[in-house]
């Protein structure tokens, strides 16, 4: 999803919308991102990330032990996050 | 004095900014504390503390000075439902329901009614609790993190041990009937109390963890003291260290943060140009030059804003915008570590005052930049919300989360403590106006005229703030309540008010800064008002009329009397044990919730801030503080009750006009009038009689709504107020904390006036069913005090004011009655007069009721309006209809 609240330039500012680093302009988090999209460092996008369920919900190994995490959850804080080599 | 420019911006985004809630916090929290099943539970907690902090994003926002906030959003908060989980456990099939039906961005930028109020759900947004927004993408998680704590929640354990009280089904029904308003050990357990800033101040992170390193090492193995806390104090420095490490991490990330865009600022600075550039519209032939110094300033920004968290990770501050910075912090991880309202920055300008002399004195900074960072610090506490349950956030709240900053008052000498910072915190607060902080003049005879006309300034300017607290009466009632645990009257001094307006226990440390010694103020106790929250009095009498049943609810809620309330003193007689049985079985189911709290969900951070707990090694629920004597009794809706006391006395008993069964009927049929609900109006104006009422009760409701009122300095209501309150206030101290403490009155209503006004029938005063009580506590009930303000003053200092916590008086005062520099000294004299008489508290609203009405007709007009309610100010399109009502319906004062 290159929407513009999974982008890295996105500085979030409520549940609806934020600010794009780039251009300074608010952007609706669910609106299409631009030439300029990078992915987050969001759970989805990291190498510790799998099996995504019917619960949409999905595993992560980063830690040793398995535990359960959200694709959306925001994770440049993160320890073990290692990103993909590209952005799904 | 003009706004600064970036505060202007910042301000601007906050009204274009919805509430929003997210769960980074609480996933990290949880994942941690659940891989710790074996830990002691104090280390346990800690360890979950440090992994939320050092996880949860750190977002910085354009144009900011000040950094950090609760979670990535700008105004930003979450659930934590090792607190309470039921909310969402009972919802989980709706919200999951809720987010696989929501809508891709279509409306996404739609906004929910009511300011940032997410009331409604929208396009992938899902309103949660009436007020916050989520993502729908994260509703299986909340869902997931929620059922993860069903049975282990601090309620779901509390409940459990609350059942054995035996009485506990008698408080099930006081709930049920909103008798009582809400549990307080599971909703905010902390809070209404004032911080203490000190130890991250005058030490820094480093040097507090090397303290816990040595007095892990001096306590290890020895027992000390009564044989069980002593041996707890190991586990209080392991947990205090762990969780400072968190915050330093948490700090360090945002100096992280602050790097990384400072460098992508640098290079964005091309892709900038081609979207048009943030500065390219003003810009018009130089579009490149401005965009370059534009930037250059950004980057030099947030470099600074990155050494500066850098440093205050370790190292005490040294000049006044890290000092700013750090207290800021501070007191946002005290309410991520836990569900708190009221947590107040006492009397900051004094706190700060070191730094701002030696900085002003160094030229390293000017009164204008330290003005720029003080609204940038209004910005940033009107931004923090409170997660908690609708009823509470929006029925006793009103959404407003009550960081008040208190000016004045007197230093440990016994002299004025005013100083040129207050005063600007005071401008500030007139060219800055918003709701957070609030602000609040301690009164004392010794402050000067210029502070206070200063003040009085700000109240004109309608934003509802300072309040004006009796310094001496707040000191008076501290050494009552807190002399047996030995506070002096030099540490009264130091007095603070904590929340809207709970009086609070706070002390003196000794702060050196660059060689030179500073005597500053900070709290010292627990929350100053957890226990009973909050009894609507009129109920109680409405329970008494009817023998201890709820028309509401149909059911029988206190064991029937049986008395044929003879005579007055009978039905007083009834009324105060009733009231007394409520109390009883309240206190007792408090006192379990509180104590599961502590063992499960005990403060760690805000207990490592408070004096003695680093000292000593306890943490708040092993009486780490100072003062613990902090629960409270909390009442509201007095002064309707007084009033229909009043009118029952006259007309039953002494006029013998009405028989308590013709009243008694003429109340459960509202005097033939339509209830408020459907009348869609919630204060007196505006009601209708109902299409099908014949007329029989016009006499009585004429002669209820004329007989004596409290407000008029008449000798018939003001007796029985005082015979009120001396039996309430001193009641209250027949009851005991968890902590082993007599328990005191609280006499505000925040917003429970408006909440349990709903669920009450009429009253003998001549109220109509479901509206809104008088506010406060000694503001008289709209419309009824028609002998002008000091005959209010009079009825309102009839008792000993300093018996209680505090006292509510709120005047509505037309603009053009203090009109003016004359107006300004006579709305200070109003103040003083009211004061000197023995007044606890007064505030005003300066505001034409048109104004309202016309705010309530068209509120996307008046976004940035505000309104003093109780306790605080908040933005009218952000409080609810009864509140409204009420506020447009008090008596105005044209003349003064």
């Amino acid at each position: 999803m290159r929407i513009h609240g999974l982008c890295d330039n996105f500085i979030s500012i409520d549940a609806a919308k934020g600010s794009c680093g780039i251009s300074g302009q608010l952007v609706p988090f669910d609106g299409e991102g631009c030439g300029y999209f990078q992915a987050a460092p969001h759970c989805l996008n990291c190498k510790h990330f799998n099996n995504v369920t019917t619960t949409e919900l999905g595993e992560c190994s980063g830690f040793g032990a398995v535990a359960w995490v959200y694709p959306t959850m925001r994770a440049r804080n993160c320890a073990s996050y290692q990103p993909l080599a590209a952005s799904r | 004095m003009k706004i600064s420019k970036s505060a202007e911006q910042l301000r601007a985004q906050y009204f274009n900014t919805l509430s929003t809630a997210s769960l980074e916090f609480p996933y990290w929290y949880s994942r941690k504390y659940d891989e710790l099943n074996y830990e002691i539970p104090i280390v346990r907690r800690a360890e979950a503390l440090k992994c939320a902090f050092s996880n949860i994003p750190t977002t910085i926002w354009p144009n900011e000075l000040l950094v950090g906030g609760k979670t990535a959003d700008y105004r930003g908060s979450f659930p934590m439902p090792w607190l309470s989980a039921g909310y969402f456990t009972a919802r989980a099939k709706e919200l999951l329901q809720a987010a696989n039906q929501a809508e891709t961005s279509g409306d996404s930028n739609q906004f929910g009614a009511g300011g940032g109020n997410v009331t409604q759900s929208f396009g992938k947004v899902l309103s949660i609790a009436g007020k916050f927004g989520m993502r729908a993408e994260s509703i299986p998680a909340l869902v997931k993190l929620a059922e993860s704590w069903d049975k282990r929640s601090v309620e779901d354990l509390g409940r459990r041990y609350e059942k054995i009280v035996p009485e506990y089904q008698e408080k099930e029904r006081i709930m049920e009937s909103l008798i009582c308003m809400f549990d307080s050990g599971y909703t905010l357990p902390q809070g209404r109390e004032v911080i203490n800033y000190f130890y991250p101040l005058q030490y820094g992170y480093d040097e507090l963890i090397e303290h816990c390193d040595a007095m892990m090492a001096a306590v290890a193995g020895n027992a000390d003291g009564d044989g069980i806390s002593g041996m707890d104090r190991l586990y209080f420095y392991v947990a205090a260290k762990t969780v400072l490490q968190g915050i330093q991490r948490w700090y360090l990330n945002y100096a992280k943060e602050a790097r990384r865009l400072a460098r992508t600022s640098s290079e964005s600075k091309v892709q900038s140009q081609e979207f048009g550039g943030r500065s390219s519209e003003s810009s018009s032939g130089n579009s490149n030059s401005g965009l370059r110094t534009q930037n250059s300033e950004l980057v030099r920004n947030l470099s600074e804003i990155a050494d500066i968290m850098e440093h205050i990770a370790h190292k005490p501050p040294q000049t006044f915008r890290q000092a700013l910075q750090l207290i800021y912090l501070v007191h946002i991880a005290a309410l991520n570590e836990d569900a708190i309202s009221g947590l107040s920055p006492g009397r900051i300008g004094q706190v700060l005052y070191p730094y701002f002399e030696q900085d002003i004195a160094a030229g390293r900074i000017t009164e204008t930049e330290v003005s720029e960072l003080l609204e940038c610090y209004r910005v940033k506490m009107t931004c923090i919300d409170c997660f908690a349950s609708t009823g509470v956030v929006g029925g006793v709240l009103s959404g407003n989360t009550f960081n008040n900053v208190c000016v004045g008052g007197l230093n440990v000498d016994g002299q004025s403590a005013e100083n040129r910072l207050e005063e600007l915190i005071i401008e500030t607060g007139m060219s800055c106006p918003t709701t957070q902080p609030t602000l609040t003049v301690l009164y004392d005879e010794k402050l000067s005229e210029g502070f206070l006309l200063k003040a009085a300034e700000c109240v004109k300017t309608g934003v509802g703030y300072p309040a004006w607290v009796n310094n001496r009466n707040a000191m008076d009632f501290l050494l009552k309540q807190y002399g047996p645990e030995g506070m002096t009257l030099e540490e009264a001094r130091s007095v603070a008010i904590g929340g809207c307006l709970e009086t609070s226990p706070c002390c003196w440390h000794k702060l050196r800064l660059n060689g030179k010694c500073y005597t500053i103020p900070g709290g010292a106790g627990q929350p100053t008002s957890v226990g009973v929250h909050f009894i609507a009095n009129p109920k109680v009498l409405e329970l008494v009329l009817h023998n201890g049943f709820d028309e509401r609810t149909g059911k029988q809620v206190l064991p029937a009397h049986d008395s044929a309330l003879a005579d007055f003193a009978e039905l007083w007689r009834v009324f105060c044990d009733y009231y007394e049985q409520i109390v009883d079985v309240l206190v007792k189911t408090n006192n379990i919730q509180h104590d599961v709290w502590r063992k499960q969900n005990m403060a760690i951070y805000s207990s490592l801030l408070k004096p003695d707990c680093l000292e000593i090694g306890q943490h708040i629920g092993n009486r780490g503080y100072r003062y613990n004597a902090t629960y409270n009794v909390e009442s509201c809706g007095q002064v309707n009750t007084i009033n229909s006391l009043a009118t029952l006395k006259k007309l039953v008993y002494e006029d013998k006009k009405y028989t308590l069964g013709e009243l008694r009927e003429a109340l459960a049929d509202n005097f033939g009038y339509m209830t408020a609900q459907a009348a869609g109006n919630f204060s007196m104006l505006m009601q209708k009689k109902r299409p099908d009422y014949d007329g029989r009760y016009d006499e009585i409701h004429y002669d209820c709504k004329k007989a004596p009122k409290y407000g008029n300095a008449d000798r018939y209501t003001d007796e029985l107020f005082l015979q009120y309150e001396q039996w309430f206030c001193a009641m209250c101290r027949d009851y005991q904390s968890l902590y082993a403490e007599p328990l005191y009155a609280c006499q505000i209503s925040v917003s429970t006036h408006g909440a349990q006004g709903m669920v009450t029938l009429a009253t003998p005063d001549g109220r109509l069913s479901g509206t809104t009580f008088a506010d406060g506590s000694v503001s008289a009930y709209p419309g009824t005090d028609t002998e002008g303000v000091y005959a209010l003053m009079t009825s309102a200092t009839c008792w000993d004011q300093p018996q209680s916590q505090n006292s509510q008086l709120n005047l509505k005062l037309h603009p053009t009655a203090i009109n003016g520099r004359a107006g300004t000294k006579k709305l200070l004299e109003i103040t003083r007069a009211y004061l000197r008489k023995g007044g606890f508290h007064v505030q005003y609203n300066v505001v034409d009721s048109k104004t309202l009405l016309q705010a309530q007709e068209h509120p996307d007009e008046h976004r940035e309006l505000m309104v003093r309610v109780a306790g605080f100010t908040q933005y009218w399109v952000e409080i609810s209809k009864p509140i409204q009502d009420e506020v447009i319906a008090r008596t105005q004062y044209e003349k003064v």
